[in-house]
């Protein structure tokens, strides 16, 4: 029996011929949305990698693709245990921030990439996977920038200032926010306060200008709570569902959902980019997704996942993803579609460009860290008045002080 | 559906990671190895070991394991499909459990209907859930069935949902019929008809729920009704008519679960009324009887349990002539009454009925109240009459013939 073993075991390491063109390949999508999976919110996560799926199964006939979803948050505990029982996926497609966190808890393989596809990939994504020593939490394939969506029945014209945003909702429009630092960080680009949160974050001693700012923007929320037309919810899923059934007007909301919110608004949905204000353009958070390796492939199976995920890069096949959904950003550089190619990449592209801060922001506070939670918890209490902005703003600071 | 093949595809693909078929044949070669065991001859293993064949399968499998884990490899799948097998070897320790506390045909019916498809249920969403997401699974459309989008996972639930309420309304119905019977003064024949009366309302009733929960479009399942009507009224009219005359009856209360029917000659009692036919046990020789709803609902039934279970015996008996007609009424009544069974209310009575060639004829009839007791209750009383006549000179003459030959010239 032993004999047996060991020759199975082993048995992965003998695998088919390499050239021979077929195989399983399992693949894990990771999703962001809290609420439970349902068929819609299934095909909509679905939806991206469907152009991206269907091009590589034409060329590579003979080899099967699976997929599982699973909630981001969810990710951590399915992968221990897959790994643990020698089932893990061998690929899986998360966030950047999710990605290095999963790798640093060796659930993920480190990978590197081959330097003339680093020539074409966008830096900003690959400094958010990047390990040091040339190695990489996954491969950047695609980019989702924070935008803003809306029904174009009631609001003709988007908010391009946060001043517009509140005349509006004076005027009958209904806005939605999500109680979620990630969610709500545009509105302190917009409000000059993204520099001074990120630096608290980061625990660099801030100035009386700095402080003022944060207090300013923390203010602004907790007044808007106070307006009817504005609605804070718990989170980003409800909004979008709020919208879908036109309970709300104007939501910010991530490229992902466009195509859920097209299936319910049809024409009537509209895209803009997040609104600027006294401070300066928001600072809206780009969601960079990328691929991770599984642990246990077998060599074949290594080799698949490499050809996917090359074929993934691929600019013919960015600019198609791109093109196709027009929802999403490709991470290749030599595929980002040029400005005028349509509406929708328009405000992608200008959604993309203002969200340099939020990359930072994403990095710092990422969800399920405690940071991010004791974040949110501060937001609640200043939103709903359990905390004055000046209060949350010490507070905010005294976590840098005490992490320093 | 093609969606679900790709899932399933995927599950047994993992089978090609050696590791992983490493895993799974662990703990079934392990198995294999005890159960061999008794294939041995006695001398060759020890005893203990045969005893115990668990022994040397924990042997391996932790052998196998401690291997797996030298060599770097995962060893969370065969715990896991041993925690399986030990569920299993669970289930048969409450089986014995249950046969200590329940009747065998009991804990039988909980095995067959109850633990083992719930084992195998859990076994099955066990092992998907650990290559696959069951919510996402449960997501994949299978059509648009009356109207509305039907998903895998709402299939499941429903073939669940209208499982339970065939296995497990009969409990319910059961004890609602108890508290009926208790609040009512039902008696026990009624009481069972209200079972199964209140089974087929519980099983309608959430089916019909369950359809309303799904969203199937009424209007649609009316329709679909309509015109299986008339495909039952030329295909299936005998399963249909059987039905309908199961419930009729059940209804009209002329045959229920417990009445004893006479068949063919002899008394055989109602064990069931189903949705087919209704089964009937006959004293006689042990038999079962499965006899379609619609036999009692076209022709005569004899029964002895329509207003009360009493039934009439009776005994024919020749006396001989000598013997004071009075005398032998008032010994065959005091017979009757000795006898364990006879009723005393009403009274046995006792008519001449005839002269015979060699006896007076005597017709004892006395009231039992079990009808499926009218043979044994008929045996004792004849022998109690005999016993009685013995003690007493009476005589219960054999037919005698006498030739006279004239004498010969």
């Amino acid at each position: 029996m032993l004999v047996a073993l060991l020759a199975l075991v082993s048995s992965g390491c003998q695998g088919r011929d390499p050239d021979e063109d077929s195989g399983t390949l399992h693949v894990l999508i990771g999703t962001p949305s809290n609420e439970a999976l349902t068929a819609e919110s299934v095909d909509t996560d679905l939806g991206e990698f469907k152009t991206l799926i269907d091009g590589f199964r034409e060329l590579h006939p003979g080899v099967t693709l699976t997929f599982a979803i699973f909630q981001e948050s969810h990710l951590e505990g399915e992968l221990q245990r897959r790994n643990a029982a020698g089932l893990a996926p061998d690929l899986v497609m998360l966030t950047a921030a999710r990605a290095v966190q999963l790798e640093r808890q060796h659930l993920l393989r480190p990978v590197t990439i081959p330097a003339e596809d680093l020539q074409q990939l966008e830096m900003q994504g690959l400094t958010r996977v990047a390990l040091g020593n040339r190695h990489y939490a996954g491969v950047p394939v695609l980019q989702e920038p924070q935008l803003a969506c809306f029904n174009r029945r009631r609001l003709p014209d988007p908010p391009q200032t946060v001043e517009e945003l509140l005349e509006m909702a004076h005027g009958g429009a209904a806005f939605g926010l999500a109680v979620e630092p990630a969610h709500l960080f545009w509105s302190a680009g917009s409000l000059g306060a993204g520099p001074a949160v990120l630096a608290a974050l980061e625990h660099q001693p801030l100035s009386p200008q700095d402080r003022s700012r944060i207090i300013a923007w923390l203010r602004w929320l907790q007044t808007r709570n106070l307006q009817q037309e504005i609605s804070f919810l718990p989170d980003k899923d409800h909004l979008v569902n709020q919208l879908a059934r036109k309970q709300l007007d104007w939501i910010p909301c991530r490229c992902g959902n466009i195509a859920l919110l097209r299936r319910h608004l049809g024409d009537r949905l509209g895209v803009a980019p997040l609104p600027g204000g006294p401070g300066g353009a928001a600072s809206p958070i780009t969601r960079q997704l990328v691929w991770g390796f599984g642990l246990n492939s077998s060599p074949r199976q290594h080799q698949l996942a490499d050809q996917l995920v090359r074929f993934s890069i691929n600019p013919l096949t960015q600019r198609t993803v791109t093109l196709t959904t027009l929802a999403v950003l490709p991470a290749n550089r030599l595929a980002l579609p040029s400005a005028g190619t349509s509406s929708v990449v328009d405000v992608l592209l200008q959604s993309q460009k203002m969200g340099m801060t939020g990359h930072r922001f994403s990095r710092l506070a990422a969800e399920d860290s405690q940071r991010f939670a004791s974040l949110r918890a501060l937001l609640v209490g200043v939103i709903f008045g359990e905390l004055t902005p000046e209060q949350a703003t010490d507070r905010l600071i005294r976590w840098g002080a005490s992490e320093r | 559906m093609s969606l679900l093949l790709n899932h399933a595809i995927g599950w047994f693909s993992y089978l090609e990671r050696g590791p992983v078929l490493a895993q799974l044949l662990l703990p079934l070669v392990a198995l294999l190895v005890g159960h061999s065991l008794n294939a041995l001859p006695r001398g060759r293993v020890p005893r203990r070991l045969r005893q115990a064949p668990w022994l040397l399968e924990a042997g391996l499998m932790a052998l196998g394991l401690a291997l797996l884990t030298l060599l770097g490899q995962p060893i969370r799948l065969a715990l896991q499909v041993t925690s399986l097998y030990l569920l299993w070897l669970g289930l048969g320790l409450i089986r014995r459990l249950l046969a200590r506390m329940l009747k065998p045909t009991l804990v039988h019916r909980l095995d067959t209907r109850l633990l083992r498809p719930s084992y195998l249920v859990v076994s099955v969403l066990c092992l998907i859930s650990w290559v696959d997401n069951l919510q996402v699974l449960s997501t994949i459309p299978l059509g648009r069935w009356f109207g509305v989008s039907v998903s895998l996972g709402g299939l499941l639930i429903s073939c669940l949902v209208i499982y339970g309420l065939l296995v497990g309304s009969g409990v319910l119905a059961s004890a609602l019929a108890w508290i009926l019977q208790k609040g009512f003064a039902l008696q026990d024949d009624n009481r069972r008809a209200v079972t199964l009366i209140l089974r087929y309302a519980v099983v309608a009733l959430g089916i019909t729920l369950l359809f309303d929960q799904i969203g199937f479009n009424a209007t649609a399942l009316v329709a679909i009704a309509g015109g299986l009507s008339v495909g039952l009224g030329f295909g299936i009219k005998e399963v249909f008519s059987n039905f309908i005359s199961g419930l009729w009856l059940l209804f009209e209360g002329s045959v229920r679960p417990g009445d004893v029917l006479f068949l063919d000659g002899d008394p055989c009692e109602v064990r069931s009324l189903g949705l087919r036919a209704a089964v009937l046990w006959r004293d006689r020789d042990n038999a079962e009887l499965v006899i379609p709803n619609q036999t009692f609902f076209t022709n005569t039934t004899i029964t002895y349990t329509g207003s009360d279970r009493l039934r009439r015996s009776e005994i024919l008996i020749g006396v001989a002539y000598r013997h004071d007609p009075d005398e032998v009424i008032q010994h065959l009544v005091a017979s009757a009454l000795g006898s364990p069974g006879v009723l005393p209310e009403p009274v046995p009575r006792v008519y001449v009925v005839s002269y015979d060639d060699s006896a007076i004829r005597y017709s004892l009839r006395f009231w039992i109240d079990n009808p499926m007791n009218n043979l044994s209750i008929s045996s004792a009383v004849r022998q109690t009459i005999w016993r009685d006549f013995e003690a007493h000179g009476i005589e219960i003459p054999f037919p005698q013939h006498v030739i006279h030959r004239p004498p010969a010239r």
